[in-house]
């Protein structure tokens, strides 16, 4: 029992040393490169980071219930194409968004229907997901990028009302939804549950199965959710969109914000917040002149450190 | 219950992925003359020799139920030395690749001290080594392109006999790790390992040091596999080890490996796995198809391959 | 062994550990579960450390500080779990860990030969190169006990051996335990089958509530002597139920069978009476229930289920959703450790404390909550505080409190108060009565006598997975234990 309440307060001390770590980073800023703070260059972040939450959200979900989709900036970057397709052959942006969201979350249930009713490992089903979307992408397009799309999907997307991009505003508004879904209802309770101990949980009646299923199509459709924005960011739709980078990327977002991957542990703030820090890390990166590759390094570092620190925490 | 469907089923299961392995070579040599030849057989070994080295690795760490998914980087990074160490500080070739094996098994010990020690998840250690690493390799060649001295390239190239050199190396190496499984109280405990961590324990065996020991291992053979590999292309560029580690991962399952560890032959199932992606390349080459095309159908074979294993594991098993 | 104690935190395992062993006897080591059996077993093995009492082997003191020392000094310990890897070969097996190599490389050859000299000693008949998952349980238990013999041990140990065999498999067993004897080996046979020592074992020694109470030669012991020494003085028990319920039954099984688990079960229960299961570990108990729910596959036999409008045949998952299972398990199954009080009450109920738009009704959730800690007194510092954090008493409330909100027909509980303190024993107690005042219909297991006959109606008497009738609330302790010791089914001394 008392180990139980050492955690607790580890976690919180955990909490604390990233507070404390982003203030550092965020002084550290203020001194040296105060042009950080300007409002073009807040909003740029804001907007580069959002791509990213979008993605953490939906590995957010699939990572607390014990799970996890590799196949994320595939899915995305193959959405994106399939969408754009559509809508440069009928013109019409809103059947191009439609198709970007229903491709994700068809791919999404495709992985669900494998990790769940056939019970694969869900490392490796997502993975040979990653691989056919990729491949897929690349051959659709011919490695070119799709660009064509209608002026008025830009038009609409990168506008900005109430003087934020719509990106910023439309993660904001998935972060509320997933929070809320995994917060407040039914089948949030049940995800953590599975995440958290998968054979009491089915002896507590839970649907171990359906729940695992709609994990890896909410991540799907993040995914999809995501493809909408980075296209409208970038101009074109293209299988680079999905490259092994962002991938980790987002894992290190949801690492650092805190989410478990051992299951049952994090919070959707958290993976935002997590996304934020990496885009924000990069950037200071950018600032201070170090290169890209030491960059690699540090966020390969931190994942190992957070998680080791998790692995205390959990006795494993 | 002997019904025809469930011995069908049994036979498609243990005989079928030889079988389907066979129509390929058929269809593809149906297709595109030129495929069947000794000549291209011979080019096949050459340029699959690289990755059944690093799946062998692989297959090692899997063997005990755990994974290494920074062997394409470990590759990347000890190569990058070695061909700075040529190329700039004179070293002769042989020196350098030895430096890069040496580097390749510090790299695997930093992940068998992560796994082991640290005790954190196989999975997200090496994918934290992965970025680190391929990072660090990043940053020491600047991203450049780092050309190789002619003799290297000429042993990239050596034939010996009908075969290319490094395919031998292949063959030797295919066949050491095999023996190491099967024939040694290391291999041996590695397969315990897999078979139940807890138990092999309780028994006393040295699961720790075995683990650990498999990394470094695993980490050696990905180096070895890199230098072959740039020895092939004359070159160390940002390319090198890209998405290798997926591959391997893709090769062992495909070559029947359990990911959960304990079960399947290496020999046979590298070999198998590593000639089937290669008759795939190959193949789709060859009939001029969409090179893209490969990897829609890779991944199409690895779900076709763990539906099958998982089809395999729902058997009853008998006695008991 | 001498006067060995040995506690785990609070909980006081073996409080006079002794046991006296000679090569070339076989000594049979009894007692119910948690008596201290395994743990001094353990502790002779060298896998745990006494806190106090001395070993002597041959007139030497000995300490066990790892498996290994005890191996060395000629211990061997075949564990019930088998330790045995199926894809490796029966030879690989016996010599995991300890191959015979040349220049490196496993001495195949040898370990073949030696594995063959093995097998044959043990009169097992399978190649030692084949491989471990391909043959029975009993076959790979002739693997390890191999193994244990391995290395020419002067004491074995076998726990539980018998527990998944064949009766074909039991016999082999059994003759070659006495092979082993008649070598002058010192064997200790822990079981909890007490029909099967008789012809296998030359003594026996009885430990209850963690002390050796008696070590005797089997002959003139029958299995009536054994149980008493066992079970204890069974005090006077106060009851706390009244009189069984005279209403018809909620549940009627005929005719079950499951493989080897269930022989065959006959009984009813009856609406809102508390059906106590009598019998010794092993006889089958939670293996009746768990097939009654089905969860170990689909048992032969009728269930007949009265869900409000008479009796009529079930399905598994029909009696699954009108039944609360409080398995044994509290901590892996029973209950999510890091998840509040609440939440893991509303865990079954969610469906009923969620608004139509799938969102959970927090204020219901909180209010059922409270009603919950009200009604069974369990004290915690709020709804929200981790289960993880409780003591086993009030997490075990917990576990009811969630099964209650489900409003069941039946209730089935597996050893319900194992490892609680007094007063939470009898809180789980008083509210099983409470429930089947109620109207809720109770199944309860449980390994302390006592317990089962403070609140139990009727007992239901199980011998070796076969109901074998049922007895009244009322029966004094000596009826109880004839029950347990009638006929024995398979050989042994008559009572």
């Amino acid at each position: 029992m008392s180990d139980t309440l050492r955690a607790l307060a580890d976690r919180h001390l955990r909490a604390i040393l990233l507070l404390g770590a982003a203030v550092a980073v965020l002084l550290f800023l203020q001194a040296n490169s105060p042009v950080f703070f300007q409002s073009r260059n807040l909003m740029n972040v804001l907007v580069q980071a959002s791509m990213l939450a979008i993605l953490a959200l939906g590995m957010t979900v699939v990572m607390v219930a014990g799970g996890i989709d590799l196949s994320l900036p595939a899915n995305m970057a193959l959405s994106a194409i399939l969408g754009s397709m559509a809508m440069i052959a009928t013109d019409s942006v809103a059947l191009g968004c439609l198709v970007m969201l229903a491709s994700g979350a068809a791919i999404g249930a495709f992985n669900g229907f494998a990790v769940a009713r056939l019970h694969m490992i869900p490392f490796v089903v997502t993975l040979a997901m990653m691989t056919m979307a990729g491949g897929f992408s690349v051959w659709l397009t011919g490695s070119v990028s799709v660009s064509a799309q209608p002026e008025r999907f830009f038009d609409i997307f990168l506008s900005r009302p109430f003087g934020l991009p719509l990106a910023v505003l439309i993660a904001a508004a998935a972060l509320i939804v997933v929070q809320a879904v995994m917060g407040l209802t039914r089948f949030g309770w049940q995800v953590y549950a599975v995440g958290t101990n998968p054979r009491a949980a089915r002896i507590s009646r839970v649907p171990v199965g359906r729940v695992l299923f709609l994990t890896y199509v909410i991540s799907g459709l993040m995914a999809g959710l995501a493809a909408i924005v980075v296209t409208a960011r970038l101009g074109s739709a293209s299988a680079n969109v999905g490259n092994d980078s962002v991938i980790l990327d987002v894992v290190t977002a949801c690492v650092i914000g805190g989410v478990s991957i051992y299951g049952g542990i994090g919070r959707p703030l958290g993976a935002v917040i997590g996304a934020l820090m990496v885009v924000v890390l990069g950037n200071v990166f950018n600032l201070l002149g170090v290169s890209f590759f030491i960059s690699l390094m540090v966020k390969g570092g931190i994942i190992i450190a957070l998680v080791a620190l998790d692995t205390r925490l959990r006795g494993a | 219950m002997n019904t025809l469907a469930t011995r069908l089923r049994d036979g498609a299961l243990t005989h079928g992925f030889p079988l389907v392995l066979l129509v390929m070579v058929l269809i593809f040599g149906g297709l595109a003359p030129g495929f069947l030849g000794l000549a291209n057989l011979r080019g096949m070994l050459h340029s699959m020799a690289p990755i059944v080295i690093i799946a062998c690795g692989m297959a090692v760490v899997v063997m005990q139920g755990k994974l290494d998914i920074s062997v394409g980087s470990i590759g990347f990074v000890a190569m990058a030395v070695a061909s700075l160490l040529m190329t700039e500080q004179g070293w002769p070739v042989g020196l350098a690749c030895g430096a890069a094996l040496v580097i390749g098994m510090a790299l695997g010990a930093l992940n068998g001290f992560v796994v082991v020690v640290l005790r954190v998840n196989p999975l997200i250690a090496t994918l934290g080594t992965m970025i680190a690493f391929r990072g660090l390799a990043l940053q020491i060649t600047d991203s450049r392109v780092i050309v190789l001295p002619e003799s290297m390239r000429g042993f990239g190239n050596l034939t010996l006999g009908p075969l290319f050199a490094d395919t031998v190396i292949a063959l030797a190496v295919l066949l050491a790790v095999h023996l190491l499984h099967r024939n040694t109280g290391f291999g041996r405990t590695m397969t315990a390992i897999g078979n139940d961590e807890q138990v092999a324990r309780r028994v006393g065996l040295p699961v720790g040091r075995t683990v650990f020991l498999s990394f470094v291992l695993s980490g050696f053979l990905a180096a070895l596999g890199g230098v072959l590999s740039a020895a092939q292309v004359g070159s160390v560029t940002t390319f090198l080890g890209r998405g290798l580690e997926f591959t391997a991962v893709a090769i062992v399952v495909v070559g029947g490996i359990s990911l959960f560890g304990g079960r399947g032959s290496i020999l046979t199932g590298v070999a198998l796995g590593a000639l089937t992606f290669e008759i795939i390349r190959s193949g789709l080459n060859h009939v001029g198809a969409n090179p893209y095309f490969y990897q829609l159908i890779g991944g199409l074979v690895i779900f076709i391959a763990m539906y099958a294993a998982a089809l395999r594991l729902k058997r009853p098993t008998d006695g008991a | 062994m001498q006067g060995i104690a040995k506690s785990f935190g609070a909980v006081r395992a073996v409080s006079d550990g002794r046991l006296v062993l000679a090569g070339g006897h076989v000594t049979a080591l009894l007692g119910a579960n948690g008596a201290g059996k395994s743990t001094l077993m353990n502790i002779l093995g060298g896998v745990l450390m006494p806190d106090a009492g001395t070993i002597l082997l041959n007139g030497q003191a000995m300490a066990f500080r790892a498996p290994g020392d005890a191996a060395r000094a000629g211990i061997a310990f075949v564990q019930q779990e088998l330790a045995v890897f199926p894809t490796l070969t029966v030879a690989e097996n016996v010599f995991i860990g300890a191959f015979p190599t040349r220049f490196g490389q496993i001495d195949r050859p040898a370990m073949r030969a030696e594995t063959a000299r093995l097998l044959a000693r043990l009169g097992a008949r399978f190649s030692p190169d084949a491989l471990a998952e391909t043959l029975s349980t009993g076959d790979r238990q002739m693997i390890e006990i191999a193994r244990a013999m391995r290395g020419a041990p002067r004491i074995m140990i076998f726990d539980e051996p018998t527990s998944s065999l064949s009766a074909r498999e039991k016999g082999r067993l059994h003759e070659v335990v006495a092979s082993l004897r008649d070598e002058g080996v010192a064997i200790v046979y822990i079981t909890h089958f007490i029909s099967e020592i008789f012809g296998v074992c030359d003594d026996v020694a009885i430990m209850r509530n963690g002390a050796t109470v008696v070590q005797a030669p089997l002959a003139g012991l029958d299995q009536r002597a054994i149980i008493t020494a066992m079970l204890g003085d069974i005090a006077a028990i106060e009851r706390i139920v009244g009189p069984a319920p005279d209403t018809p039954p909620v549940l009627r099984v005929r005719g079950l069978r499951l493989g080897h688990r269930v022989e065959n079960a006959d009984f009813d229960l009856r609406k809102g009476e508390i059906l106590g299961i009598w019998g010794l570990l092993g006889a089958g108990r939670t293996e009746l229930v768990r097939a009654i729910l089905g969860l170990d596959g689909r048992p032969g036999g009728t269930i007949e289920l009265d869900s409000g409008a008479g009796l009529a045949p079930a399905t598994s998952e029909a009696l699954r959703a009108a039944t609360a299972f409080v398995t044994e398990d509290r901590r892996g199954e029973g209950l999510l450790l890091p998840f509040s009080v609440a939440d893991n009450i509303a865990l079954p109920n969610l469906a009923a404390l969620s608004g139509a738009l799938g969102h959970v009704r927090r204020q219901a959730l909180g209010d059922l909550a409270k009603a919950m800690i009200a009604r069974l007194s369990i004290k915690v510092s709020g709804p929200g505080q981790p289960v993880g954090t409780l003591s086993g008493g009030n997490q075990q409330k917990v576990v009811f409190a969630k099964w209650l909100a489900t409003k069941p027909l039946i209730l089935i509980l597996d050893e319900p108060t194992r490892g609680l303190d007094l007063s939470a024993k009898g809180d789980i107690l008083r509210f099983t009565v409470d429930l089947a005042e109620a109207g809720v219909s109770v199944l309860m297991i449980s390994s302390e006598p006592e317990e089962l006959m403070r609140v139990s109606h009727r007992y239901l008497v199980l011998r070796e997975r076969r109901t074998a009738g049922v007895l009244p609330g009322t029966a004094g302790k000596d009826d109880l234990i004839a029950a347990l010791s009638g006929d024995p089914l398979i050989g042994g001394a008559a009572a």
